[in-house]
């Protein structure tokens, strides 16, 4: 079960943590050829799954520093050519594709990358899809009645739903905006965010989003599948006030976004981290990732212990890779005031 | 029978069951600059603080002016009491200017009618006006401190030790100055100080007080002359005990036979005081023969330390005296104190 | 002229007095160590070209920004100010009966986090969300920062001035208005606008409350961006809000008249408070209410009901032992640093010294991100071996917390004169060594003041912790971050309650102390 493998785990990365804590004040670890250096900004609890796993099939220790992927992105742009860093596990595609478009990150062994469908890759390679999540309306059954629910995201942009819905700036949002900027054009996506900014409620994170819907102060939310599933773990599905909901077709509401893992160009032990990222992408450290979070896994024949509806669902004509950075989101965000 | 300006009766205070005053009686004329004489810890600041209203007393009566500021039942808060106050060391609000502390008191009208400059103009801080305390010398804080209490013409100004904090030549001068002021004012005045020069300098009466009482109240001469026991005359200066045995208007002591001041007892033992200046040089052949043992030269006169008839004290001898002389004989000028020994 | 200057600066009598060679090369470090954020913020903010900088800095995005800050950033202090002088007023100069408790409790909130005491009123509501709930919450956060120093200014008044207004007439209420608030109000304003630069900084709070603020904003454009100057830019402007403050506290300073010698010799009146005491015992509830019973009944909620509680409780005593581990030594090499920046400008004068001593307080309004990728971006170039290494985060600790040690130090330091050092030099002891014996021991109450605020500071500090402490490091701060960031409320919430109780201990044991030296 679920809650006995995390326990199991944590208990685990406290030991390690302990014996980190008390060489602390040594001084930083030096990389030795058979540790690698992670920076991560998944959720640390999936990762802790994963980094276990991996070392207990390969004997390769990996030192992980955990922070939120933007600043992680940002970190190792500042560090630049010294960077300490082997992988980057990033919770969104953007801040990694950022390195890639700054020429920071390796090519990524053929083999490894045929192990996933090429939309949930780099187009060059550089970096991986390692779990997958969708894009949702999170709402409010006693607010909204079902019938009610936009058709598309771009319907949010409009007076009927003036109040009615709240979004958040970062996390999946400008993956949005590049959906919409891919599907309906640049000029579409400026009125959105316009629409959006004017009539919408600005929430600083997904959970916040999520949990202003669940308390009923606010009738939707644009936001991730997780974090339902996550308040549904603790408080039990059946008692919750909230639901997802996601239009069907060729809707930017209905998009797949990934968190992504790739290595840099400066890794002193390039080996060992491209067999990370491999090892990222086989049954077992799948399985144990989707014990931990509502996400889907990018290879074939994994089921989630959550109750997830299909990955096929989500028809978006558009592939993390295309959404890059988000650059032309930023801009369109500042267009319109947003940021 | 004359009408008492500031009339103080009964008063007594205590702090933590520890009575202060035991039971004050003080009368002053209007136009009297009175000083309050006594050693630290005596009640004079106690009893200054309850004469401005700053707390109340335990019992007794204040009346001012013929207005009633204390009795049983009846205490007229500081604020309503129209009495100036000088705190030690002036404490002028440091964050206000000069003019600003001497305006303090007033209402806007009274500053545009111009009583601030009217008050820097008596205490001579003409120009000063803009400046901060913490820029002012400390006599020219003090003279502020003094303004700022004047400014509001109260009908009694207190003064508890103001010159404090002043270094001794400054202390005399300002002191003249204040005292010189308060007369040209026509001010009614208290003044708390445990220096008996400045109280000489300055006041018209003084009222000596001994642990929470007044022990004697008079003019200066008066107290320092005819003090009214043997600790207000320490008070008021040094002095020279000597046992006697009173005979009429004299007394015989060890220096001799001592004329006795009218009104002391005429028989029977005493103590006798005398003033050191009533030690005087002797002509040849008269008087006790006595030995200097140490001198200190003070310029008008010579500090001498004497033996004479069994005992040692200090006494003033002309400074013209060659400094080779080591014995004389001296005589006792004037007339004696005696307090009947108990 | 000279002279002028050296009066109002109170312990220099006549002449200008250069520091000792020690002292000088002293401050030199924390001189370093604050100009990196600077630099950093220049360079980056000039790589964006003087078009994008104009027009970056024109945008109506930017007038709401600067809005919203100014309003957050004046209305906190001044709520806060309020409230703390009414709620000094009561515990010092009334009959308070409970005081002594009330005291206390007045100053706990100061063991919680803002970010945990909005996080928890944010779940009670959105009409405790946005501007409206974030001045009410930052404001109940802020009230123990300004009621401390006013505790201690009221305290320090002399009873004399009060007698002397009353000879002249005035009323309570004049009194108070004309004599006693002038006299704390440098204390009020410094505490003030110390209030005002961690509004700038804010983010966690502000976030929670959807507010938009600089901050806020620096964190969204590294958010959408990585790396980009706009950030940088934004900081800039921050700075330049910061200036006004640490210019502002200097000017206070300087009018501040030192009283040395003499304490008050009569305690200080109380007023008694008679009907209106149930009035006041009343208030004080419903202060201590909102502002630590809210927050702290949340977490036991949160500790009670999330079904993943107790996921997380073996990580407990790690993250105690790697809060305390950074936090302390943090804390004392702050206060080490702290310590000749302030007795260079209290005892001393020198450009370069006041120009030091007002730096840290530029960067105290900037957001620990800013400050985190300025030491990565100067430790991995020029001092690799330096580079996630403990020393690393606590040099970032104390840029982020200077100000904090500074202002309690040179509390300290304004009431010990020159005089003792000179003192000591005059009995053959050299410089260093006659700071040491003479000076260093009476400055010992402001140093345990600076300290404690420090590392109160330092165990909630997050970003630089993340980014640049050894791989591995957990304290109580990454693991709440971590747990909500899971939405794990539960198992988040015992270390959020491991920290308000550390941080409880301190700051009791600081209120009683400080109290007692006067009574």
């Amino acid at each position: 079960m679920a809650p006995i493998n995390r326990r199991t785990l944590l208990r685990s990365g406290a030991t390690l943590g302990a014996a980190l804590g008390s060489a602390a004040f040594i001084g930083r670890a030096h990389a030795e050829a058979d540790t690698l250096t992670l920076y991560n900004g998944q959720h640390r609890a999936t990762t802790e799954a994963l980094v276990a796993a991996f070392t207990r099939e390969t004997g390769i220790k990996v030192i992980t520093r955990n922070a939120e992927s933007p600043e992680l992105a940002s970190q190792i742009i500042e560090e630049g050519a010294r960077s300490p860093a082997d992988l980057f596990f990033s919770e969104q595609s953007p801040p990694i594709a950022s390195l890639q478009e700054k020429g920071l990150l390796a090519p990524i062994d053929a083999a490894t990358l045929k192990l996933i469908a090429p939309r949930f890759a780099a187009k060059d390679g550089t970096w991986i899809g390692v779990n997958a999540r969708t894009r949702v309306i999170t709402y409010n059954k006693k607010m909204i009645a079902e019938a009610d629910l936009p058709k598309s995201i771009l319907d949010f942009a409009t007076p009927a739903f003036a109040g009615k819905f709240g979004y958040v700036k970062q996390d999946g949002f400008q993956e949005q905006i590049m959906a919409i900027v891919h599907i309906h054009g640049s000029t579409a996506a400026l009125q959105w965010l316009k629409g959006v900014k004017q009539y919408g409620r600005s929430y600083n994170g997904n959970r916040i989003a999520s949990t202003a819907v669940e308390n009923g102060e606010v009738a939707m939310a644009l936001s991730n599948n997780y974090y339902w599933y996550s308040l549904a773990r603790e408080k039990g599905a059946a008692n919750l006030n909230s639901a997802l909901h996601s239009p069907l077709g060729a809707d930017a509401g209905n998009i797949v976004n990934l968190s992504a893992a790739g290595t840099l160009k400066t890794s002193r032990n390039p080996q060992a981290a491209q067999r990370f990222l491999a090892f990222m992408l086989t049954p077992v450290a799948q399985q144990a990732m989707m014990a931990t979070s509502a996400e889907y896994s990018v290879i074939d024949g994994i089921s989630s212990p959550f109750n997830l509806p299909p990955l096929s669902r989500f028809t978006a004509p558009v592939t993390p890779a295309d959404m890059g950075s988000a650059t032309e989101a930023y801009a369109l965000e500042r267009e319109a005031g947003m940021i | 029978m004359t009408m008492r300006f500031l009339s103080v009766e009964g008063i007594r205070k205590s702090y933590r069951g520890h009575e202060i005053l035991h039971g004050v009686d003080l009368k002053v004329e209007a136009g009297t600059i009175l000083a309050l004489l006594g050693q630290s810890g005596c009640g004079k600041t106690t009893l200054l603080r309850l004469i401005a209203g700053f707390e109340p007393a335990d019992s007794g009566h204040i009346t001012l002016d013929g207005r009633v500021l204390e009795e049983p039942g009846r205490h007229v808060p500081a604020e309503r009491r129209h009495i100036g106050y000088v705190p030690q060391e002036g404490t002028l609000f440091p964050h206000l200017t000069v003019a600003g502390n001497i305006g303090f008191g007033l209402s806007s009208t009274q500053i545009r009618d111009g009583r601030v400059e009217e008050a820097m103009r008596l205490t001579g801080l003409g120009g000063l006006g803009a400046r901060m305390p913490s820029q002012i010398s400390g006599g020219q804080q003090q003279r502020t401190a003094l303004a700022r209490a004047l400014a509001p013409r109260p009908s009694l100004i207190l003064l508890d030790e103001p010159f404090n904090a002043l270094d001794m030549a400054l202390r005399r001068s300002v002191c003249a100055d204040v005292v010189a002021l308060l007369r040209t004012q026509g001010a009614t005045a208290i003044l708390v100080t445990h220096d008996p020069q400045e109280a000489f300098d300055s006041a018209d009466l003084i009222a000596v007080m001994q642990s929470g009482r007044i022990a004697q109240c008079a003019d200066p001469a008066t107290l320092y002359n005819s003090p009214a026991d043997i600790d207000v005359a320490r008070m008021t200066g040094p002095v020279i005990l000597l046992d006697g045995t009173l005979h009429g208007d004299h007394a015989d002591t060890m220096l001799g036979r001592v004329t006795v001041q009218a009104g002391a007892p005429t028989s029977g033992r005493a103590t006798i005081l005398l003033r050191r200046e009533q030690i005087v040089q002797a002509e040849p052949g008269q008087g006790i023969a006595a030995t200097i043992h140490r001198r200190m030269f003070r310029g008008d006169h010579i500090l001498a330390q004497v033996q004479a008839g069994g005992m040692e004290f200090e006494t003033k001898l002309a400074s013209n005296i060659p400094t080779s002389l080591t014995s004389l004989h001296i005589s006792v000028q004037g007339a004696a104190m005696a307090y009947p020994v108990l | 002229m000279s002279n002028r200057l050296a009066f109002l600066r109170g312990q220099i009598r006549g002449r200008s007095i250069r520091s000792p060679l020690w002292l000088s090369l002293a401050i030199l470090l924390p001189f370093g160590l604050v100009m990196l954020p600077i630099a950093y913020v220049v360079v980056r903010g000039m790589e964006a070209g003087p078009s994008v900088i104009v027009s970056d800095l024109l945008r109506p995005y930017t007038l709401h920004l600067l809005v919203n800050t100014l309003i957050i950033a004046t209305s906190v202090p001044i709520l806060a100010g309020i409230i703390a002088i009414s709620a000094a007023w009561f515990t010092e100069r009334c009959d308070l009966a409970y005081a002594r408790f009330w005291r206390v409790a007045t100053a706990l909130p100061l063991a919680m986090p803002a970010y945990v005491s909005s996080f928890a009123w944010s779940s009670l509501g959105p009409a405790f969300q946005e501007m409206g709930g974030a001045i009410l919450i930052l404001t109940f956060y802020s009230v123990p920062l300004v009621y401390l120093p006013v505790c201690a200014a009221l305290r320090g008044l002399d009873p004399s001035f009060e007698d002397v207004a009353r000879s002249l007439g005035q009323g309570r209420v004049q009194i108070f208005r004309r004599v006693i608030l002038p006299q704390i109000r440098p204390a009020l304003a410094g505490a003030g606008l110390l209030v005002a630069s961690h509004m700038l900084a804010e983010f966690g709070a502000l976030s929670f409350l959807r507010v938009e603020t600089f901050t806020t904003a620096i964190f969204e454009q590294y958010n959408a961006q990585f790396n980009n100057q706009t950030a940088a830019l934004l900081s800039g402007v921050l700075m330049v809000l910061c200036m006004p403050i640490a210019f502002g506290e200097a000017r206070l300073r300087r009018r501040r008249v030192a009283r040395i010698g003499r304490g008050n010799a009569r305690a200080l009146p109380r007023l008694a408070l008679g009907r209106v005491q149930i009035l006041a015992q009343a208030g004080f509830m419903a202060l201590t209410a909102l502002s630590f019973g809210v927050p702290l009944v949340t977490l036991g909620f949160w500790l009670a009901e999330g079904t993943s509680a107790g996921h997380g409780i073996a990580q407990i005593g790690p993250a105690l032992l790697g809060s305390l581990g950074y936090a302390l030594p943090g804390a004392a090499l702050t206060t080490l640093l702290a310590i000749p920046l302030v007795l260079a400008t209290t005892y001393y004068r020198g450009h370069l010294a006041r120009f030091a001593d007002r730096l840290p307080y530029l960067v105290h309004g900037m957001p620990g991100i800013v400050v985190a990728l300025a030491a990565v971006w100067f430790a991995i170039r020029y001092a690799g071996p330096l580079y996630q290494t403990s020393l690393l985060v606590l040099l970032v600790y104390a840029v982020l917390t200077l100000p904090l040690a500074q202002s309690s130090i040179r509390a300290s330091a304004e009431l010990v004169p020159r005089e003792l050092d000179e003192i000591a030099r005059s009995l053959g002891h050299a410089p260093f060594r006659a700071f040491v014996r003479a000076t260093l021991p009476n400055l010992m109450p402001g140093i345990a003041a600076a300290a404690s605020l420090v590392a109160l500071q330092s165990m909630r500090e997050l970003t630089a912790t993340l980014l640049l402490a050894p791989a591995g490091t957990v304290t109580l701060a990454t693991e709440f971050w971590n747990f909500t960031a899971d939405r794990a409320y539960g198992a988040a919430a015992p270390f959020a309650a491991a920290l308000v109780l550390l941080s409880g201990v301190p700051v009791t044991i600081f209120t009683l102390r400080s109290f007692r030296v006067d009574e």
